[in-house]
């Protein structure tokens, strides 16, 4: 069993439409202080996306962050107000972590090999089985021995991702089961990471 | 799939493989000025740069295509100077399209990815024939830095400090700057002209560097630290991986390493004038990774493209963790590939000198407890292969010389142990990119350089306290709005 979610930006710049199958199912806005709002058609859920991940901003990583109303001011962002709420899920340097298991996004799985991974047009998501870590913070982004192995480690390939936002056919992505109660967060990070333009 | 023979919009040119492999000329063709525009037209300007992020040294891709594409190729060369001293040499030596820039570019999803490495090229050649003025330089600080070696490391390091307004000297211990950009990259890769007008501009910023000193052997650390506020050492990796097997001391049987910094030292002209190898005609060389090709393709234009060259390595073709350009390049060129063999023994001709190497065949195991899949020696598998020369390339581990000399605490296989904010364990003494992690790009060496300089300028000016990271303030300060007010921060880099 798996989900397929395709992203297609609209004609709005700042907008992006979430399918699950053929159904519309979320859309992700710009929202202030370098950050975007992914909001539910059904139940009108709304979190904010930030790349703000555990005290700074991040390459390849997303925070979500189910919006409360406080506002708190920053003066590292320029005196602009960024949203804040309860993290939900955490993309740090491309890995996550769900059900006590760590995963990698954009990597390069087992059974794939270099030169094909490397020429691919195509991104697959990893559950890292024997990755030698217990939490996120443990990879630090300045730890350069830590960072410099991560993009080494090769896990089992339980996703795959095709396509640029904007072309006809949008940002596609295939998650296995595994994932399916995060997969509407991975979708959108997926397509703000790698597949926005 | 990407064709990596056909990076961006247009193939890139290369001189006929039958010619260049008997000379030592530049292989990649620049783009024309036409070609460059066309191809930064193709950017998306994306709201979120990935190409940026990709960067070790966050060099401001959609900043340089942006304006590239225009035609305003000094706007282009100001937004990519500001992070990047040696911008000739990356995009020359960067492997692009593994896991940096054009990797990222979201381009891949629908073809072929903008090809950042030959606009940079571009614009790096541009400035050589329009010169520009240097960047912005703080008020003297009245601090001194001491910078131990001129390695790529080294010179980005030098680079930061010397614009925050620190005076800097290098002391290097070859006859000439650069590091593994000089005596490890071969010509046809990266014509050191290139290099040496980057060293010249880092120097004209008013960097010192005083070649032919080696720390600890003509000067003592000590020295150092009582003339200067701080020093950071970046002395790379130097201490190659030998093989141990019967006939591994035989005459003939060369480290690849050794075998590029004495072709490559003096400058290849030079060598070729008097040259030290009578290489032979049969030349196999092994190992798998970037500097393996190097060998091999060195070896081949030293005997006129002549020599049967053949690359021994452990891993099958679809693993080489190599620039798939440069495999592809050193298939036209005629060298040849043996994968999963690995070498057993090797045979002299009587008189001290290699003649022959036994070799096996390897198929892979299942996976260790690591998961990971490991070569196994296949039964009955021997072959014989004639050899007159035998170049050995399996990695290079940190320069452990100035460490074990000075008392300075080490890590694993021996490189110096730094702590997160690059401090060793003697106090002022700061280190970076390979002497404290082992060979990796020079695009990442670099990174660390100016990570290191980083740390050095807080703990000298007592800012410790308020580190913000590079790509915090790249992301601060380079957004997509401000890009296109012309509202970019150029000036001296903040405190």
């Amino acid at each position: 069993m798996s989900s397929e979610f395709v992203i297609k930006k609209r004609p709005k710049e700042s907008e992006a439409i979430i399918f699950l199958g053929k159904d519309k199912i979320a859309k992700i806005k710009k929202h202030e202080g370098f950050t975007f709002k992914l909001i539910t058609y059904k139940d009108k859920q709304e979190w904010v996306l930030s790349n703000l991940v555990h005290g700074q901003r991040r390459p390849f990583s997303y925070a979500v962050l189910k919006t409360v109303q406080e506002t708190q001011e920053t003066p590292d962002d320029g005196g602009k107000k960024i949203q804040t709420g309860q993290e939900v899920f955490v993309v740090r340097e491309q890995l996550f972590k769900h059900n006590g298991k760590f995963y990698m996004l954009a990597s390069h799985p087992e059974g794939k090999s270099w030169t094909d991974y490397v020429n691919s047009s195509t991104r697959y998501v990893s559950r890292l089985d024997s990755f030698p870590y217990s939490n996120l913070s443990d990879i630090d982004h300045e730890h350069y021995k830590l960072r410099h192995k991560i993009k080494r480690f090769r896990g089992t390939p339980v996703g795959e991702a095709t396509g640029l936002g904007q072309d006809e056919g949008g940002h596609r992505l295939r998650l296995d089961n595994e994932l399916a109660d995060i997969g509407l967060f991975i979708a959108a990070i997926s397509y703000l990471l790698y597949a926005s333009g | 799939m990407v064709d990596p023979n056909r990076v961006g919009e247009f193939p890139f040119r290369k001189a006929d493989p039958e010619k260049r492999k008997s000379n030592f000329l530049e292989v990649q063709q620049p783009y024309s000025e036409q070609e460059v525009m066309k191809e930064a037209e193709r950017c998306l300007l994306c709201g979120t740069p990935v190409c940026i992020d990709a960067c070790p040294v966050l060099l401001d891709v959609r900043g340089m295509n942006e304006a590239a594409a225009r035609g305003d190729f000094k706007t282009s060369y100001e937004r990519i100077r500001e992070t990047n001293p040696l911008l000739g040499v990356t995009a020359r030596c960067c492997p692009q399209l593994q896991g940096l820039c054009e990797d990222a570019c979201v381009l891949k999803w629908s073809g072929q990815p903008i090809a950042i490495g030959l606009i940079q090229r571009y614009i790096a050649d541009w400035e050589k024939k329009h010169r520009q003025e240097p960047p912005a330089i703080a008020q003297d600080t009245g601090k001194k830095v001491a910078v131990i070696g001129a390695g790529p490391a080294g010179l980005a390091a030098s680079a930061l400090l010397r614009r925050y307004g620190h005076k800097v000297t290098i002391f290097e211990a070859s006859n000439t700057a650069g590091g593994t950009a000089w005596y490890g990259v071969p010509d046809y890769h990266l014509p050191k002209e290139v290099l040496i007008d980057e060293v010249e501009k880092v120097k004209s910023m008013g960097v010192e560097i005083r070649t032919n000193v080696t720390i600890e052997k003509e000067l003592p650390l000590s020295k150092l630290l009582e003339e200067n506020d701080a020093v950071l050492i970046t002395t790379g990796s130097r201490d190659t991986v030998n093989i141990d097997i019967p006939g591994s001391n035989l005459d003939g049987v060369i480290s690849g390493y050794e075998f590029l910094e004495t072709v490559f030292s003096d400058g290849v002209e030079n060598y070729l004038s008097k040259p030290k190898y009578n290489l032979g005609n049969e030349i196999l060389v092994i190992g798998g990774g970037d500097t393996s090709l190097d060998c091999a393709r060195t070896a081949l234009r030293l005997t006129k493209g002549k020599a049967n060259v053949t690359i021994l390595c452990k891993n099958a073709k679809t693993e080489l963790h190599v620039d798939p350009i440069m495999l592809q390049e050193a298939e036209e060129e005629g060298v040849k590939f043996k994968f999963l063999v690995q070498a057993m023994s090797i045979q002299d001709d009587g008189n001290g000198h290699v003649s022959e190497a036994t070799i096996n065949n390897l198929h892979m195991g299942d996976p260790d407890d690591s998961g990971k899949k490991q070569p196994l020696i296949t039964p009955n598998s021997e072959i014989k292969m004639k050899c007159s020369t035998l170049l050995i390339a399996i990695g290079r581990g940190p320069n452990s010389f100035l460490q074990k000399n000075a008392g300075i605490n080490t890590g694993k296989r021996n490189s110096i142990a730094i702590t997160d904010e690059f401090k060793t364990s003697m106090k002022k003494v700061f280190a970076a990119g390979d002497v404290t992690s082992g060979e990796t790009l020079i695009v990442k060496a670099m990174e660390k350089g100016r990570e290191a300089a980083q740390r050095v300028h807080e703990s000298l000016m007592g800012l410790e306290s308020s580190h913000v990271s590079f790509y915090e303030r790249y992301y601060k300060d380079m957004s997509y709005d401000k890009m296109m007010e012309g509202k970019e921060e150029l000036g001296p880099p903040p405190d």
